[in-house]
């Protein structure tokens, strides 16, 4: 009965195609649209993730890492001398401007790293050196960089290569991988010290400290010392949801609450269930609509209700599986062609293939409930009544 | 089982054993100022090895008898025994396996799935039984052949002529070797010829002791194919008689 079922499905082409096209199309817009919304939300955290360091310490007010309140430089000495605290490294974060040589500017993330221990220094360095550093002028810069802050996107800056960030010359000397920033500019390193001149003078310009717990200490205790001892808020870095006071997990939740992005990702997805519900569930429809006579005729010959139900599940089982797949493939393709691109941001966690996956099922379900209903109901004696 | 017969419209072939009975069946449709009763106290026997023709004008009946003892519908009253089974009795589950093992059918229409072969139509009461396909084509084949479409097993049916169809059909309601086949005016999709062929075809792979075929017509011209014949009208069975004994010229 399985196969007649398929053959059944099959055989009406036009309808197969346009239930597979439902299921395809709700698949690739949810998958699409979450994994582009978790990497967005991953990409709001990429100062945390292009910087590493176990502990974050922040002006108390500050809720996420892009939220820069300046602090006091005395509040690293503060900091160095909670107990349990084994370094203690300033950091600076900011958006500067970059002038490139056609005279046109674009807007950088300046990150502003101790010159001493290179704490928060980029982690994956494929040309240059973190040491070349301490030379005049140096910066380390991203991969993207070398195409946005080239006049011609064709020919990218190379190692040397010179730019102004606020009117002073900075010299690449290093070239690395890195996470894109939120606000779409490429991520430039260079000394603390030289940081603070890149960037206009203000009374405080320390960003945030970087802290590592000294052995035999535990992040939680060594944070609540700080926050304890000095007042400011001490945020750790251990991954999302990995502990109630991480970074990563404050600055997603606060673009959550605090932005409209969930609400206009959130209705592309609801759009995505929508549509391939309407489709899936009006073709299929239709589909039983139009083999109701052979439905009909399959029980005057005894099949019984639970046989030809099991059919249709069938049916619609194929088409969401077939449905599923291509979407997947899609999203993956597209989720490919964006992080070899570095744009549009593209994370697609684990949880999202089961997720979507579960979305079709109820999809297909839904779809089969009204033809199981209507199949049900038939009575097998119609195919006498012409 | 013996015949029950004993009312003025039974059939006189007392000696044959009986495949199917109604008594007093009665069944209606709708409710209230809209219920028509399409069935009064009809009583009707049908003996192994016969073929029994329903004739009467439309809405007279003859397709809501054929469903009761199809146990398609169940009927408001009376008692229906089936090839000694009393339908009446049993649930619509058992109703439906009983069918699945023992019922074939021919419709007006063929019925036949048009997205798959002849030979995969003709499968398909095996394949509700629970028979596998590669287990079932061989039955199916070998059926097709008895009805001389052995050449176009593997066409579907839109490929086939009205007569080729209902040849398929046919084979179709035969290949789980039934022992009641229920016709639904099986020639009225065909023309005179093909009617013709179809009927002989019929009637020669029915004839096998313990087959009963229940055939509802209006088609006055395969009467001469039935053993015997069952005029019905306003619901209820004026005469039932044995074909030789049939008023054709009165019934033209």
């Amino acid at each position: 009965m399985f196969r007649l079922a398929l053959k059944m499905l099959f055989g009406d082409s036009a309808k197969y195609l346009m239930l597979v096209f439902g299921v395809m199309f709700s698949t690739f817009l949810i998958t699409q649209q979450s994994s582009v919304f978790c990497g967005l939300m991953l990409w709001t955290t990429a100062i945390i993730k292009n910087a590493p360091a176990p502990i974050w310490v922040v002006e108390k007010e500050v809720k996420q890492v892009n939220q820069t309140i300046a602090m006091r430089d005395t509040d690293l000495g503060r900091v160095r001398s909670v107990s349990g605290v084994e370094w203690a490294m300033p950091i600076y974060s900011g958006v500067q401007n970059v002038r490139m040589t056609n005279g046109s500017l674009t807007v950088v993330q300046l990150i502003g790293i101790d010159s001493t221990t290179f704490a928060g220094a980029p982690m994956r360095i494929i040309e240059g050196g973190i040491d070349a550093l301490r030379q005049p002028n140096a910066v380390i810069v991203d991969d993207l960089a070398l195409q946005r802050l080239s006049p011609d996107p064709k020919t990218p800056l190379k190692m040397g290569d010179t730019f102004e960030i606020n009117d002073q010359e900075a010299r690449i000397v290093g070239i690395c991988k890195a996470m894109r920033s939120f606000t779409g500019g490429p991520f430039i390193w260079t000394t603390y010290d030289r940081a603070l001149s890149y960037a206009p003078p203000q009374r405080k310009m320390l960003s945030a400290i970087l802290v590592s717990p000294s052995a035999g200490h535990n992040l939680e205790g060594v944070a609540d010392a700080i926050e304890k001892d000095t007042g400011l808020k001490a945020y750790l870095n251990t991954g999302f949801k990995e502990s109630p006071r991480d970074f990563n997990t404050a600055t997603i939740f606060w673009f959550i609450k605090n932005t409209g992005i969930p609400i206009s990702f959130g209705t592309t997805v609801i759009v995505g269930i929508i549509v391939g519900m309407a489709i899936c569930c009006q073709t299929f429809y239709l589909f039983v609509l139009d083999n109701l006579k052979h439905y009909g005729a399959l029980k005057a010959m005894g099949a019984s209700n639970w046989k030809l139900c099991r059919m249709l599940l069938i049916q619609v089982g194929v088409v969401g599986f077939v449905g599923y797949g291509i979407g997947l493939f899609l999203a993956s393709r597209f989720g490919l062609f964006a992080l070899q691109n570095q744009q549009p941001p593209f994370f697609m966690p684990d949880i999202i293939p089961f997720a979507v996956l579960g979305v079709i099922t109820v999809i297909c379900l839904l779809s089969s409930f009204l033809g199981i209903l209507r199949v049900s109901l038939l009575d097998a004696a119609v195919v006498f009544r012409g | 089982m013996r015949p029950l017969c004993s009312e003025a419209n039974c059939s006189p072939m007392s000696s044959h054993l009986i495949a199917a009975q109604t008594r007093a069946v009665t069944k209606s449709f709708g409710s209230g100022t809209s219920r028509i009763e399409v069935l009064h106290e009809v009583n009707l026997d049908a003996y192994e090895s016969e073929i029994l023709m329903l004739l009467g004008p439309s809405g007279c009946g003859k397709t809501t008898l054929i469903s009761i003892i199809a146990g398609t519908l169940t009927p408001d009253r009376g008692e229906v025994t089936v090839l000694g089974q009393e339908l009446h009795k049993m649930s619509k589950a058992a109703i439906t396996k009983f069918r699945a093992r023992n019922v074939g059918f021919i419709f007006q229409q063929f019925n036949l799935i048009p997205t798959i072969t002849c030979e995969e139509n003709a499968c398909v009461p095996l394949l509700i039984q629970g028979m596998s396909m590669s287990r079932a084509l061989p039955h199916a084949r070998e059926m097709l052949a008895q009805v001389g479409l052995q050449e176009h097993m593997k066409k579907r049916p839109n490929q086939l002529s009205g007569g080729q169809q209902q040849r398929v059909a046919i084979a179709r309601a035969l290949v789980h070797k039934p022992r009641l086949i229920i016709c639904d005016e099986p020639t009225a999709a065909l023309d005179a010829e093909n009617g013709r062929m179809v009927m002989e075809l019929f009637r020669s792979l029915i004839r096998q002791p313990g087959r009963c075929a229940l055939v509802v017509t209006h088609d006055h011209r395969i009467l001469h194919f039935a053993d015997r014949i069952a005029t019905m009208n306003d619901g209820k069975i004026i005469e039932s008689v044995p074909t030789e004994e049939f008023d054709f010229e009165h019934h033209q």
